[in-house]
């Protein structure tokens, strides 16, 4: 067996030259086929995300979306229950504190004000506490008609808004700069009609249907209804808001909460299924992923004809030692079998450095191309409401992140098993070559 | 019975335009232990066509080759190369990018014979190439010191049955005399049976037996000894 090794490597150190070639063709097709798989798996990745945190952003996106209806919407709610619903969530904490004792620290409630935070129209009027201009100017998100807020008019407070053109042309809205809306009882006049993302390349994930490009300010206790219409309407899971103390005045919750449901009013808009904004967003990426495939398939054929031909050439020019070995008396199969032996060798030092090199490459590549790294956030902000301080949590995953690829050790397993099995076939013809060597023609004159 | 090979009824043809050329017809021949044979013949007698055959590189159209009076065919001619005929060339046929040391440690591992270092560069000494030579690439030494190495891996491996093909033709006349030599010493001294093709009557005559391959009926004539 030592022997047998020993002979191999001598085999390859004395052919260096055509070793290298070999080593090289196989890291170039090793490399790409690292890369079209790899760049799948984060494809995937990122598609699994964004549809997660659409199905969180819908949920939120419905308060100034639906449409009112008397119907209760898919994904939204019906505006006529409203106080049925506050009342069953008042009756839902009052059930809360009952089990956990109004001593207890904490009170769930189940919202995420933020999340309507950041999807309700942008306006401006004396509540205004968050608000940044560069959105304007850096982030594409150009005005395409009117103007963006004055200085002044941010302290000042005229009620004023921007309108997100989607908004502005959906359905019936017909919205123009100068017209007024109405958000709870309030009138806001639009100023500016702001452009959405749609013209945007394609290759830029950070492509985000229009309706999430609105940033609400309105007054933390009307978000924090919205919030909490939502939370019974929408039939939320997961409790994301922690309401901070253990002293709830019910009654005062309830009169509170009822006195802002009678003033809301309403937008007209669309309902959009998950499905509609998945595939929106899914279409960038899935063309991201083409182009990924497109060169890395084109780079794996390329290089498995090279290999598959250098190696056949090889193969031939070594026939009459294969011959002379056959001749001693070693089996055409176990001939073949040094061979692979061989060439994986080579093969799999290719891919100690071409399988994280790329997997590397792919994620430099992914994040100049798409510029999106996904991570997790978490928020806490502290709001007022009846007279009690509260604390917000907001957790979710931000899209304008960078892109960040992992493969697990079964994946890079699978990865070294599949570079593996396309050098054997990349080698099937030498094995039908070396099985009908006939030394009696190879080496008697 | 003193025969390690026999043949019979052994013939062999191949197919020309749809027509079948016949190279051996019906031949029957025992080797006996312990001699020298030389095969001698016209060019296109068949004596290659002979050797690769007893040498278990061919099977033959029809007959049988009996090793020890066992078919090879039935004992598998891989396994009879490896075990019981080895063979030399007449270019040698060494493997280039290994030293005549690793050709003959090559031969043993095939054969699954122990690898000793000391008697593999003792055999390769008795052969006339010394350590420093033993450890050369064979793309380096010399034609005839070529051959020894070959004919030192067909021994080293211990088979009974040693059969060449014109072994001398890439040799002067000093180093053609040098290995009919050991091929006799083979048979004399350490009891090998020797089946060497030659086209020189001259090595032909250092034979025990001479036997001639007649060309134009396909078989096999003994010669006797010159």
């Amino acid at each position: 067996m030592m022997e047998r090794i020993r002979r191999i490597l001598w085999s390859l150190w004395a052919r260096k030259k055509e070793t290298f070639i070999i080593w090289f063709l196989v890291f170039i097709l090793s490399a790409f086929m690292t890369l079209a798989y790899a760049s799948r798996m984060a494809n995937d990745d990122i598609l699994k995300r964004i549809e997660e945190n659409i199905e969180v952003s819908l949920n939120f996106i419905s308060p100034e979306l639906e449409g009112y209806e008397n119907n209760i919407l898919p994904g939204g709610f019906d505006s006529e229950n409203h106080l049925k619903m506050i009342n069953e969530f008042v009756a839902e904490v009052k059930n809360f504190i009952a089990e956990y004792g109004n001593d207890s620290e904490f009170v769930e409630v189940y919202s995420l004000a933020l999340e309507v935070n950041d999807i309700a129209p942008m306006g401006s009027d004396n509540n205004i506490y968050s608000y940044d201009a560069a959105v304007f100017t850096d982030e594409d998100y150009s005005i395409k008609d009117g103007r963006t807020f004055a200085e002044d008019e941010l302290t000042s407070g005229a009620r004023l808004c921007l309108m997100n053109e989607y908004f502005a042309t959906n359905g019936d809205n017909m919205i123009n700069v100068g017209d007024i809306i109405y958000l709870g009882d309030i009138d806001y006049q639009v100023i500016g009609i702001f452009g959405d993302s749609a013209n945007r390349s394609l290759l830029d994930t950070t492509y985000r249907y229009p309706k999430y490009l609105a940033q609400v300010i309105i007054p933390e206790e009307e978000i924090f209804a919205l919030a909490l219409q939502n939370q019974k309407a929408l039939g939320l899971k997961h409790p994301s808001i922690i309401i901070k103390g253990n002293e709830i005045d019910i009654q005062d919750f309830k009169e509170e909460l009822s006195g802002l449901i009678n003033t809301q009013t309403h937008i007209n808009a669309d309902i959009e299924t998950n499905e509609g904004i998945s595939d929106s967003l899914r279409k960038p990426i899935e063309n991201v992923g083409l182009i990924f495939s497109f060169i890395a398939y084109s780079m794996i054929g390329i290089s498995f004809i090279l290999l598959f031909s250098f190696v056949l050439y090889l193969a031939r020019k070594r026939k009459k030692e294969f011959g002379i070995l056959i001749a001693m008396g070693q089996s055409k199969l176990l001939t073949i079998g040094e061979f692979l032996f061989e060439l994986l060798l080579i093969a799999n030092l290719a891919f100690a450095l071409s399988i994280p090199l790329s997997v590397k490459m792919t994620e430099s590549i992914s994040h100049n191309m798409i510029n999106t790294n996904i991570e997790r956030q978490k928020r806490i902000a502290e709001i007022s409401f009846v007279d009690k301080d509260y604390e917000i949590l907001n957790e979710q995953e931000n899209l304008y992140a960078t892109y960040d690829l992992r493969l697990s050790n079964g994946e890079y397993l699978t990865l070294l098993l599949m570079n593996n099995g396309v050098i054997i076939i990349s080698s099937a013809m030498v094995m039908l070559l070396i099985a009908r060597i006939k030394p009696k023609d190879l080496l008697l004159g | 019975m003193n025969e390690i090979l026999k043949v019979e009824n052994l013939s062999y043809y191949y197919m020309d335009g749809g027509k079948e050329n016949i190279i051996l017809e019906n031949v029957d021949f025992s080797f006996e232990k312990d001699l020298f044979y030389a095969i001698i013949g016209e060019s296109g007698s068949g004596k290659t066509t002979f050797l690769s055959l007893i040498a278990g590189l061919d099977e033959p159209k029809s007959g049988r080759i009996l090793y020890e009076g066992k078919d090879i065919v039935k004992l598998g001619l891989s396994r009879y190369r490896q075990k019981y005929a080895a063979m030399i060339f007449q270019n040698y046929n060494l493997i280039p990018y290994l030293n005549a040391y690793d050709n003959v440690a090559t031969a043993l591992s095939i054969a699954k014979k122990k690898i000793d270092k000391n008697t593999v560069l003792g055999f390769l000494e008795r052969f006339g190439i010394d350590g420093s030579r033993a450890k050369r690439k064979v793309e380096k030494l010399s034609g005839g010191e070529q051959q020894r190495v070959a004919i030192a891996r067909a021994i080293a491996v211990d088979v009974d049955l040693i059969i060449a093909d014109e072994p001398t033709g890439n040799l002067d006349i000093n180093n053609s005399e040098a290995i009919i030599n050991i091929f006799k010493e083979l048979s004399k001294v350490y009891h090998k049976t020797v089946i060497m093709v030659t086209h020189n009557e001259k090595n032909a005559r250092a034979a025990d037996r001479v036997v001639r391959i007649d060309r134009l009926k396909h078989c096999l004539v003994y010669d006797g000894t010159y």
